[in-house]
């Protein structure tokens, strides 16, 4: 992630070229992956065959039938109806994060870029610290204290991610206020937060959206790791982690209980980052 | 005559006093001590090289740019010391054009809001009647008012800086700093702009404080004339039409004989001695300009010359003179 | 007049074009110029007019999207137009040499001027390290620089805008091209740097008897050393004349409009 934010910060404030964005192959391809994954997530209820909890020991590692999609886990339990419903899971808890690591990160990085001095420098010793911790130890703390759930491993990953933001977001916010433009913003009476969130926002949103997309995918991933190893969503939530994490006996006789969850992280996680590249090759350079 | 902008002795200095490798110092004298006065109605012009300053006291002036020691007053009031807040309100009376003219907008908002964005920051006007004066600041400049909604990259480098100018007249200022304004422009369309200015400096009743480099700019809009090198003032006149007859410092003649011929009958011998200039930071005391003078003398190496009164409304800096 | 029997560079009727989002751009649609050694030639346009381009065709810099569609460059007998990449590259720098509008972005600031000029030098010239920084002091002090093997230990960033130009200048120099092009050399400076670059670049025509072209937009420049004037607007010539006589009996209603607009 951070050579990703390095790579943007280099880039510079460009423009956002939506043309060029979307006449790419793999953008399209990003976006309807996308698509699908956005709409089975919020459809779920409409869409899933069957109850995801709903055990059903008599019908265990069933293959595909017309009732079970994809056939049934160990537990009896339809092994599609837990994927689309994983997919609501995954959207929501990665939609989290990127809301709090947005909320908390790009203002910070703005504010500081700004205003530089004192605030900038104790700023970045913050943002510092938080980059040099690794996920996996927060992630493992905040379980230790906590207790293991969904909620708090949203509250682990944001505490790590929000900084990268931050450090992106004041880099790009030091170019900018180099510029002519704002100081005639000054000349023409405008306040710094005016100056901050009606111009300069919107003058580094590019970067910061190509960010976030590819950011999404490593998002996703990172909570099905977490669920995998038991440090997120606990079981019997229909989780794409859990759902690898529960097929491990069974790889070698019953591998459909793998694949499926495992095809499903690589397609989103593969989509959003097409569709961050496609949009990183949009921007102009400037 | 009211006074507009007076300011005294203002200094701007970059980085500290000490003796870096080689024994250089890091001390960047930007503005030293400059005491100058602008009369309402009165429009000046100052003139000098890069390196020499007036950028950045064009700036103290305009209220963006903190000095390091000196006073400005506008119309009467100090403001040196004002907070942002408090000088915010200020900055309706005085505006500044700036150099480079596409970069002067965001260019994320088209031209026509940027311009409603600055009324709306200092009046209270509805947005319709932000348009509507909109529409008439930029017919005023001479750009077609559909313009209004293009972006700063789709106009032209004219039409740019046309747009500037409607920009910081919109407020009605009183005093308006131009900054380099036309150095960035095609030469067949300075002059268009330069007239420009002057129309609106008797329709608008605004007063510049024009900073160039060009001599040739400078009749067309200011009556006032005042030289900087590296950071001082060595000569002021008041009379920007027979400037060229009646400049005394050996800097400001210099600046003349540089001015390419406009007649190609004229053309002198251009084959001449070069003086080179001094280092960027190098520290002397006395005349700033004695490395590069030809009748520097001793006592230029060692006192500054003060800007004396030679005749009325024209002031040297130069020992030769006293 | 004494021109017809110095050499030159010669341009025929050139047309370049340029592709564009599935456009192609005409840029400059047969364009004829005759550059003698021993003199300056004037290249005047406004920005657009395409006489940057005209002088990149030249050097072969046209950037990716651009190509010669017809038309002829004769570098006094070899044409240019009908070599290959490799034996342009030869030629740029001996025959023709160019200096470009912004000193400072000309440089790479990450190389002293010394190794920059040294590099130079040994790319063309068969001479020892040793050598080559010899010869660029030599060609330093030739610019009028002073303090020459100072300046060759300083980084650009350390320069001057008009000493970065004129640093420009004489690694061009170094090789003795039988022609320069300039293309805007003195738009970014102050008026007495400008002074001093165009008295270089008189002295490099009457004493080297080097073929000059200077590219500009300044009237005021032409008027002050350039002996032949070409007009140039939407990517034709549209009149040319002796410089005086330009001045004086201007034909076309642009170039008039052009000399009003001297201040």
């Amino acid at each position: 992630m951070k050579r990703k934010a390095k790579e943007l910060e280099r880039r510079g404030t460009a423009r956002l070229r939506y043309r060029t964005v979307f006449r790419q192959t793999r953008t399209k391809a990003g976006m309807i992956i996308i698509f699908i994954f956005v709409l089975t997530a919020v459809f779920a209820p409409l869409i899933a065959p069957n109850d995801p909890l709903r055990v059903d020991v008599a019908r265990k590692l069933e293959g595909p039938s017309a009732s079970f999609w994809l056939g049934t886990d160990q537990l009896g339990r339809c092994i599609a109806s837990r994927l689309i419903w994983g997919s609501r899971n995954s959207l929501m808890y990665s939609g989290i994060v990127l809301l709090i690591t947005l909320m908390i990160g790009v203002p910070a990085g703005m504010v500081s870029g700004y205003f530089g001095g004192k605030l900038d420098s104790f700023m970045m010793r913050i943002i510092d610290i938080f980059m040099a911790v690794p996920s996996f130890i927060v992630a493992l703390a905040i379980a230790g204290t906590l207790g293991a759930s969904g909620r708090n491993l949203v509250i682990a990953m944001s505490c790590v991610y929000w900084a990268a933001y931050a450090r992106l977001v004041r880099g790009l916010t030091k170019q900018i206020k180099e510029r002519s433009y704002v100081t005639a913003l000054r000349a023409g009476g405008c306040r710094a937060g005016q100056i901050i969130f009606r111009h300069i926002l919107k003058n580094i949103a590019p970067s910061v959206i190509a960010l976030a997309t590819i950011e999404l995918g490593s998002v996703i991933l990172a909570i099905a790791g977490f669920s995998f190893i038991g440090l997120g969503v606990q079981p019997p939530n229909p989780e794409w982690g859990i759902m690898l994490s529960d097929s491990q006996s069974y790889i070698q006789t019953y591998p459909q209980l793998m694949i499926w969850p495992g095809l499903a992280i690589v397609a989103v996680v593969m989509a959003f980052n097409l569709l961050g590249d496609g949009i990183q090759n949009g921007m102009a350079k400037s | 005559m009211k006074t507009l902008l007076e300011t005294e002795r203002v200094k701007k200095y970059y980085g500290k006093e000490r003796a870096g490798r080689n024994n250089r110092h890091c001390l960047v004298k930007a503005v030293d001590g400059v005491t100058l006065q602008i009369k309402q109605g009165k429009s000046m012009a100052l003139i000098g090289e890069s390196g020499s300053g007036k950028t950045t006291f064009g700036k103290m002036a305009a209220g963006l740019e903190r000095v390091s020691s000196g006073r400005i007053f506008f119309q009467g009031k100090e403001i040196q010391e004002l907070k942002e807040r408090e000088l915010r309100p200020m900055r309706k009376h005085m505006q500044m054009i700036f150099q480079s003219s596409s970069g002067v907008f965001d260019p994320c908002y088209t031209v026509g809001e940027s311009i409603r964005e600055v009324l709306k920051n200092f009046t209270d006007l509805s947005d319709a009647e932000c348009d509507e004066k909109v529409e008439m600041i930029l017919r005023k400049v001479g750009l077609d008012p559909s313009l209004a909604g293009r972006y700063a990259g789709q106009l032209s480098g004219g039409q740019c800086q046309r747009a500037n100018i409607a920009r910081a007249l919109v407020l009605n200022p009183q005093l308006v700093v131009c900054d380099e304004p036309v150095s960035s422009l095609d030469f067949s369309i300075r002059k268009q702009i330069l007239n420009l200015l002057n129309e609106m400096q008797e329709e608008m009743d605004v007063t510049y404080l024009l900073i160039t480099h060009d001599l040739s700019n400078v009749p067309y809009i200011c009556e006032h004339v005042a030289i900087m090198y590296r950071g001082c003032v060595v000569e002021q006149m008041e009379s920007a039409a027979s400037m060229e007859r009646e400049a005394l410092h050996p800097y400001t003649n210099m600046l003349f004989r540089s001015v390419p011929m406009k007649d190609p009958d004229k053309r002198k011998n251009i084959r001449r001695e070069y003086t080179a200039a001094p280092e960027e930071n190098s520290f002397f005391e006395g005349c700033v300009y004695q490395k590069r003078c030809k009748y520097c003398m001793p006592v230029c190496m060692n006192s500054k010359p003060a800007l004396k009164k030679i005749a009325d409304g024209h002031m040297v800096a130069c020992h030769c003179y006293e | 007049m004494g021109w017809q029997k110095a050499e030159k560079l010669v341009i025929k009727k050139l047309h370049i074009e340029f592709e564009m989002d599935n456009d192609t751009i005409h840029a400059v649609k047969g364009v004829s110029l005759e550059i003698p050694t021993g003199r300056i030639t004037a290249l005047v346009g406004e920005s657009g007019s395409g006489k940057s381009v005209t002088s990149l065709a030249v050097m072969d810099l046209l950037p990716e999207n651009g190509r010669i569609r017809e038309g002829e460059i004769w570098l006094k007998d070899k044409p240019l137009h009908l070599m290959g990449k490799k034996e342009r590259r030869q030629v740029n720098g001996r025959g023709v040499g160019m200096i470009f509008q912004d000193p400072g972005a000309s440089l790479d600031p990450l190389y002293t001027v010394g190794s920059q000029i040294t590099e130079g030098i040994r790319m063309k010239k068969q001479v020892s390290r040793k050598e080559a920084y010899r010869q660029g002091i030599f060609y330093l002090n030739a610019v009028n620089l002073p303090e020459p093997s100072r300046l060759m230990k300083m980084y650009p960033f350390e320069l001057s805008g008009g000493m970065c130009q004129r640093v420009m200048i004489a690694m061009t120099i170094a090789l003795s091209p039988d022609f320069l092009i300039a293309d805007e050399p003195t738009t970014a400076l102050d008026v007495t740097v400008q002074k001093q670059i165009l008295s270089e670049l008189y002295r490099l025509s009457r004493d080297e008897n080097m073929g000059i072209l200077l590219i500009t937009h300044d009237l005021g420049v032409v008027a002050e050393i350039a002996d032949y004037v070409y007009i140039m607007r939407q990517g034709q010539i549209v009149e040319e004349a002796d410089t005086a006589a330009l001045f004086h009996h201007p034909e076309q209603p642009y170039t008039r409009m052009l000399l009003d607009g001297i201040l």
